[in-house]
């Protein structure tokens, strides 16, 4: 069995720069063209003006990389720096600097292109995402949520990494569901963050124990378990998947409270 | 609110008009020289 993440929000990014990549082509040209035809200065300017192009792509990818990872999130901060905008940018100098000093066109007609670039870029790819993803929660700040879900999931993807070193099936497959239930959690938190007070021993002792348990198995060579510890193990993680599917429905129902009160509320303010 | 689907058509246009009127024509004059 093997685990699978339950994440069922991600929205998976599917734009990525190809329209750049084709426009790539023309550059790329110039260049061979340039050493085809043995003009040394235009060879030179043309690598110079492929190479800033080549500059705008990479810049693109971060900016798309960080804009997936953003998304993907349902908590998060926004990207610090704003790639795609650099982008957008450079994509307006490469454009300049051919018209101006390659075309050689005005500088009037080259600023007009480039201005229309960083439009093309804007309208085609848009700009980087500028809001924090971060709930208002009173008492618990923005920074506390998101370093203990961050935290938390760093262990639980830990434990998963660790699943590869442990040589029993029957044990890898307890250890499995309760890393998938683990998941689950993060998951509901990550929908209600209001929930973090409730969780907090999950989230940082629960999974921390587990860690340190798996960190001192795998340093035992696994023949020198006996079968009664792994026994032992087992029945844990049966405990241990019994505490976090209680953990889960104590969220849920939590949010059923929650949702309770916020009908209450408004009944009553209906009423007067 | 410009919908996205025709600001998608519009960068399109843009940046293929720009890149492509920028860096066509530095071709189109080498391969003059060559021919």
């Amino acid at each position: 069995m093997s685990v699978k993440r339950y994440n069922p929000d991600i929205r998976k990014s599917t734009s990525k720069p190809f329209l750049l990549y084709i426009f790539i082509v023309p550059f790329l040209l110039s260049v061979v063209v340039a050493l085809f035809a043995m003009n040394i200065k235009a060879f030179i300017l043309n690598c110079a003006i492929f190479l800033l192009y080549m500059g705008v792509l990479y810049l693109s990818n971060r900016g798309f990389k960080n804009e997936e990872e953003y998304n993907k999130k349902i908590l998060t901060k926004a990207p610090k720096i704003p790639y795609k905008l650099l982008s957008a940018l450079l994509l307006g100098i490469v454009v300049f600097s051919t018209s101006y000093i390659i075309s050689e066109q005005s500088i009037l007609k080259s600023s007009f292109l480039s201005i229309i670039s960083i439009l093309g870029y804007y309208l085609y790819y848009g700009f980087d995402p500028r809001e924090d993803k971060l709930p208002n929660i009173d008492g618990v700040s923005q920074e506390f949520v998101l370093e203990t879900l961050q935290d938390a999931t760093q262990k639980i993807e830990f434990i998963e990494k660790s699943l590869s070193g442990i040589d029993k099936p029957s044990l890898k497959d307890k250890i499995e569901n309760a890393i998938n239930t683990a998941y689950k959690i993060i998951n509901t938190i990550q929908k209600d963050p209001q929930d973090i007070r409730v969780a907090r021993k999950f989230l940082i002792v629960y999974l921390d124990e587990i860690k340190t348990l798996i960190i001192s198995y795998k340093d035992i060579d696994s023949e020198y378990i006996s079968e009664d510890t792994h026994n032992k193990l087992e029945d844990l993680f049966d405990d241990i998947q019994d505490r976090f599917e209680k953990e889960l429905i104590r969220l849920k129902e939590n949010n059923i409270l929650d949702l309770d009160i916020n009908i209450d509320t408004l009944k009553i303010q209906i009423n007067n | 609110m410009i919908p996205q689907s025709v600001q998608k058509i519009l960068g399109f246009i843009f940046l293929l008009f720009a890149i492509g009127t920028t860096s066509i024509k530095p071709i189109l004059y080498i391969f003059k020289g060559l021919i």
